[in-house]
């Protein structure tokens, strides 16, 4: 008897905690959510709430967490705007499968295009945080569904950006369907300038080939430095398997790099990108041209060659030493310019 | 006293007392040979005398602090907080009723340990805490360390120092309490001190906020049907919604931050930010096809801008420059452009950035036993307010207010009445500039 006393007593107890801690979620998500849906509270304060929020969702345990899984999923489809995005932004913090299908059928019914397009953003969250050995087939199926509402007429043109870099997150799953589209006149066209991104978001090495392709497509600079940044990307990434598709990359940006006529921001890009690559600080005729080219930069060129020598973590020279301390300690360099100036001095002020 | 001499006898008696030596003997003990400065010794006197005691009076070495007790057994607690000192003397002295004063003394040592070092240190700074006996000079065979913290709390057996000092230094990353134990003349002594660790104040640690206008000459499509957009505002080099880089991919900040480990000393093992170079460096991008000087969709035809400009038929007859300059504005920070202004993307980011605070000083402290762990801290922090940024200032219902954010009113003061982008996608002047 006394037996069964006690463990009724410790079951309600631990009934008792487990609501107790789901509960208390409920506050801070409401306080996240009446921010967004206009009401008068201070920002600062509310960013607070969002973070203790999706501190406390990750330490649920399982049951408590599918508890509140279910009352964000619920929350997906609440009337306030800011409330959906919320809900879906915690879900995205530890999320399974049946989050990311709940937060794509979130999306694809959400009448109103800018929450759609926020729930685009927390799709592709969800979706980089899958976990890899078991989302596969979500991610497939996600970006076949990104991928119909990409091409579909009525969609808005921001929501259908929005959209194209979720399904860069799907990852390599997300390759057929990038092919597609870029290989897709109307597609390439319309997307034309997010697809170099939207390549980098899968972090797969294969999508290398097709960013040369895309960056023979345009002379337009701008353009060209974001297939540039995208190819950085992918050479950062460790696992970068395909041989081929490297040393083509890194033979394109190392060229213009050393190329006497190249554009002088399509020289600084490629430079930036090109340090990423692990094995580029052992290429002393690049490291010399990044030092050579930085004393005749400035502006934006100037920042992406500081940037490179960052990435390239290697022993400055007395002159480029000197030269950078020049950058850093001249009122003339703009603050983002002058921080990586600082980074690279390894100093602070 | 001669007075009080009723009696021959008694007279006498009372003169032989008078009279006597002081011959006492008398003890004092203390309740430990040492103690360390501040804490409590017991200190008992006898006297093997059986004349009354009328006190015993406790005095120290180095104060004139003095404790009374008039009551056997003849005791005190004394907490010995005035100095340290080897070999203190403790004196007792007995007033007696009949005989002179009676002494005893005892020994004991007072030590402590004393900690010197900062007590609010900068963070990344290396910081040296140095411990030392009280008299210096003392002989010490093992300083043991700790530095208690939220995090990791690291300990040091210092033997190689077994002198009277010894230092612990290192770079210092997070907040608590250093504390160093040592046994001195066989006293267990432990000092702290509260480590109050302060930002770093640096200009470094503040986010640049840019927007270049009007970046890229050669972007936009024809203006043919509504998936043609006249304006964007993006991040500068990826094109994309992205709002703080670099950002490597979605929400990953790892190429805007050095993160390192504290290699030895009281936070070692611990991981920091090292350097930050993050930043906000955005552009606007205006439609090649809207400006004046764009070329046609068809040899011969009128370009965007002069087919709406026109006097005659023109939907924005004569005023389509204001046009242009209102997209321009509307992507950037309003008309007439003001920072922070609500009726303009990037015046909306620097608004909603001052609402939110600068998330760096928040990078700036975040600290992780791993460097995965402290890279997704700055990923989630950095993704929080990024994706609290773009939803004020990205898009639509929240932001329909303002002249140049859609709705009726939109695009530059004083023009109100006509130009109306967000339901403009059919033909014929009511919303706005005709579509070809």
């Amino acid at each position: 008897m006394k037996c069964l006393v006690f463990l009724s007593t410790f079951f309600l107890c631990a009934a008792i905690a487990h609501a107790d801690a789901v509960a208390d979620l409920e506050p801070l998500l409401q306080q996240s959510a009446a921010y967004l849906d206009g009401e008068d509270v201070p920002a600062a304060q509310v960013l607070q709430a969002q973070r203790e929020l999706c501190r406390r969702y990750v330490g649920l345990d399982q049951q408590q967490r599918d508890a509140f899984a279910q009352r964000l999923g619920s929350a997906l489809y609440d009337a306030a705007p800011g409330m959906r995005v919320v809900a879906g932004r915690t879900l995205a913090t530890s999320c399974d499968q049946a989050d990311v299908e709940r937060l794509l059928a979130a999306m694809a019914t959400e009448p109103r295009q800018n929450v759609q397009h926020a729930l685009a953003r927390v799709l592709g969250t969800a979706l980089r945080r899958l976990p890899a050995d078991a989302g596969s087939a979500t991610r497939a199926t996600a970006a076949s569904t990104l991928e119909q509402l990409i091409r579909d007429d009525t969609t808005a043109p921001d929501f259908r950006r929005a959209m194209l870099m979720s399904l860069g997150n799907a990852g390599a799953e997300a390759l057929p369907a990038l092919y597609r589209l870029c290989d897709d006149p109307r597609w390439s066209r319309a997307l034309h300038w997010s697809l170099p991104a939207a390549l980098a978001g899968t972090g797969s090495a294969n999508a290398l080939d097709e960013l040369i392709l895309l960056f023979e497509t345009d002379q337009a600079v701008g353009f060209r430095v974001a297939c540039i940044q995208a190819m950085g990307t992918l050479l950062a990434r460790p696992d970068s398997a395909d041989q081929t598709s490297v040393q083509a990359a890194v033979g394109l940006l190392r060229g213009l790099v050393l190329s006497g006529a190249a554009d002088p921001t399509l020289k600084a890009a490629a430079a930036k990108a090109c340090a990423k690559w692990p094995a580029a600080s052992q290429d002393a005729e690049f490291v010399n041209a990044v030092c050579r080219q930085l004393k005749q930069s400035t502006g934006q060129p100037c920042k992406n060659y500081l940037r490179a020598l960052l990435y390239l973590d290697v022993e400055l020279d007395a002159e480029t030493t000197s030269f950078v301390q020049a950058i850093a300690a001249s009122d003339q360099t703009d603050p983002g310019c002058r921080k990586v100036a600082m980074a690279l001095l390894d100093v602070d002020g | 006293m001669a007075a009080r001499c009723v009696s021959g006898l008694i007279c006498l008696m009372v003169v032989l007392t008078a009279a006597r030596s002081a011959v006492a003997d008398v003890t004092v003990q203390a309740s430990a040979t040492g103690v360390q400065k501040g804490g409590d010794i017991t200190f008992t006197a006898t006297a093997d005398e059986s004349d009354p005691v009328v006190k015993v009076t406790f005095t120290y070495e180095g104060t004139t602090a003095s404790d009374e007790d008039t009551t056997s057994p003849y005791q005190v607690t004394r907490a010995m907080d005035w100095t340290t000192l080897q070999d203190l003397a403790v004196t007792a002295t007995f007033d007696f009723q009949n005989i002179t004063d009676q002494q005893g003394t005892v020994e004991v040592d007072v030590v402590d340990i004393t900690l010197l070092g900062p007590a609010t240190p900068t963070r990344m700074t290396t910081a040296c805490w140095l411990a030392r006996t009280s008299p210096t000079g003392l002989s010490v065979s093992t300083w043991s360390w700790l530095y208690d913290n939220d995090l990791l709390d690291v300990t040091w057996d210092d033997t190689a120092n077994s002198d009277y000092l010894s230092p612990w230094l290192g770079t210092v990353v997070i907040s608590g309490t250093i504390q160093t134990s040592a046994t001195i003349l066989g006293v267990a002594c432990t000092k702290s001190m509260n480590i109050n660790v302060k930002p770093r104040p640096y200009t470094t640690w503040t986010m640049p906020l840019a927007c270049v206008e009007d970046n890229e000459a050669t972007w936009g499509l024809p203006p043919i049907d509504q998936d043609i957009s006249f304006g964007r505002i993006e991040d500068r080099e990826s094109n994309t919604t992205r709002i703080i880089v670099p950002q490597g991919t979605d929400e990953n900040w790892a190429d805007g931050v050095t993160l390192s480990q504290v290699s030895s000393g009281p936070n070692a093992g611990l991981w920091y930010v090292r350097f930050n170079t993050l930043e906000i460096d955005m552009e606007t991008v205006i439609n090649q096809h809207i400006k004046a000087d764009a070329p046609p969709p068809d040899v011969g035809e009128d370009n965007f801008f002069d087919h709406n400009n026109g006097l005659y038929g023109g939907c924005i007859a004569n005023d389509m420059a204001d046009f242009v300059q209102a997209v321009k504005n509307h992507e950037y920070r309003g008309t007439p452009p003001t920072e922070k202004s609500l009726e303009g993307h990037f015046g909306r980011i620097e608004h909603e950035f001052d609402q939110m605070g600068d998330p760096l000083p928040t990078i700036e402290a975040l600290l992780a036993t791993s460097e995965s762990a402290l890279l997704t801290a700055i990923n989630d922090e950095l993704g929080n307010v990024e994706a609290f940024l773009w939803m004020f200032t990205g898009h639509g219902a929240w932001s329909q207010a303002g002249p140049n954010w859609g709705g009726t009113g939109s695009l530059g003061s004083g023009k109100h009445d006509r130009y109306n982008l967000q339901g403009g996608y059919t033909s014929g002047c009511e919303w706005g500039p005709d579509w070809f």
